[in-house]
């Protein structure tokens, strides 16, 4: 026993020894290695709904991301519908708009040139009257479409009301169309009275119609210009 | 030697063959921060930010794992109409979250303060699309339980399918700057 003792104390502490050893060597003190820099930038693109694959397939959040909590898998097909809707028509507005304010320029140079024509230093000859008139009724036309396509623009997501370009882009339509307005009433108003050859405030008359048609061509330059800020 | 004297080195033996007391070989990091977006568009420049960034990591015997997102309703450019078409092109309703997964193998957790530079292979989901590059990362260990975290990187808004916006007729520019930072925190 004497001789056996020991051998058998040696046999247990060398089999604790690895143990022990390979708890007391796993603590981090390893310096935090760094890889090597790709030269490329390599960018892979995955198809849509796919989850991430490979290394990168985990999720470290509980929840599931998609869809988005409180929308449902069919309400968030109708509001990409309305999304879907809403961008196309706003893009047609976008180029209303801008043939609108293009036509709007021309009535207002021809109109100017009516007006000296027919009441400044002008032969008084009425070559712009119809020119004029046509151009005053493609701007109304179109203007009412270009409103048209924006205000049937569905709105699929929230737009708090706030002071920003939107609501500039409003406030100067707005004023576009009471200027627009005025000028269809004040346009056939002018144009009955000279008809019945009344003179009377004739003047004054074509010179509010001047000044409310640049004041309409300055509100709807406004509403175009304010997205560019 | 006695039997007593064997009991003894058995006892000792057994106390050094008992399991030593856990040490951390994992661990999670939790945290929250900002992140911004920048768009040129030949007219002006756009900025959104979002506070809504939320971070969760794991430190393995593998390596780190990082998973980062935010709301993409979360974001503002300051103009209310712009952030609602932001999530009309980016199909918000199916597609609520723009995400980012990253690995970095072999890394450890620091235990003392010490800044680095690390270049991480993240995958960026938006618009549903992941796309896959590495990216550089700095990160500031206050101690060994707190860390500040710094990005940026560039973004592909056709690589995610994304329809760039167009304003006058003229598409924004293609390239989509992120910043951000985030504060995280080591998690039992």
């Amino acid at each position: 026993m004497s001789t056996v003792t020991p051998f058998i104390a040696s046999v247990l502490l060398l089999a604790a020894a690895p143990a022990w050893a390979a708890k007391t060597t796993k603590a981090p003190s390893k310096p935090q290695p760094v890889p090597a820099a790709e030269p490329d930038r390599a960018v892979t693109a995955a198809e849509p709904d796919q989850p991430a694959r490979g290394a990168l397939d985990f999720n470290l959040f509980d929840e599931p991301g998609s869809p988005a909590a409180g929308v449902a898998a069919s309400d968030a097909d109708a509001i990409t519908d309305k999304a879907r809707t809403r961008r196309s028509r706003l893009r047609t507005h976008q180029v209303l708009g801008g043939t609108t304010w293009t036509v709007m320029a021309a009535t207002a140079v021809v109109g100017q040139l009516n007006y000296n024509d027919s009441y400044g230093s002008g032969a008084g000859s009425g070559k712009w009257l119809w020119p004029h008139r046509i151009l005053s009724y493609s701007t109304a036309l179109l203007f009412a479409g270009t409103a048209t396509f924006a205000l049937i623009a569905p709105e699929p997501y929230e737009r708090p009301l706030a002071l920003d370009t939107a609501l500039l882009h409003r406030i100067a339509v707005v004023g576009a169309t009471a200027g627009l307005l005025t000028q269809v009433v004040l346009g056939f108003m002018t144009a009955r009275q000279a008809d019945a050859g009344n003179s009377r405030d004739l003047k004054t008359m074509a010179k509010t119609h001047q000044i409310v048609g640049y004041a309409t061509l300055g509100f709807l330059t406004l509403a175009g210009a304010v997205w560019l800020f | 030697m006695t039997t007593r004297h064997l009991l003894l080195v058995l006892l000792f033996a057994s106390l050094l063959a008992q399991p030593a007391p856990a040490l951390a070989d994992s661990a999670k990091l939790v945290g929250k921060g900002s992140v911004s977006y920048r768009l040129v568009h030949k007219f002006h420049k756009v900025t959104g930010n979002s506070s809504m960034l939320d971070v969760r990591a794991v430190v393995d015997d593998t390596g780190l794992k990082v998973m980062a997102r935010t709301p993409v309703t979360s974001f503002s450019s300051g103009n209310a109409n712009r952030d609602a078409h932001a999530l009309e092109v980016l199909d918000a309703a199916h597609f609520p979250f723009v995400s980012v997964r990253a690995t970095l193998s072999g890394f450890r957790l620091p235990t003392q303060p010490q800044t680095n530079k690390l270049r991480m292979e993240c995958q960026v989901e938006l618009h549903g699309v992941a796309v896959t590059h590495p990216v550089d990362v700095t990160v500031t260990w206050k101690d060994s339980k707190t860390a500040t975290v710094a990005f940026e990187f560039d973004e592909s808004l056709t690589a995610h399918k994304v329809e760039r916006p167009s304003l006058m007729y003229v598409a924004v520019d293609d390239k989509l700057k992120i910043t951000g930072q985030a504060n995280l925190e080591v998690r039992p």
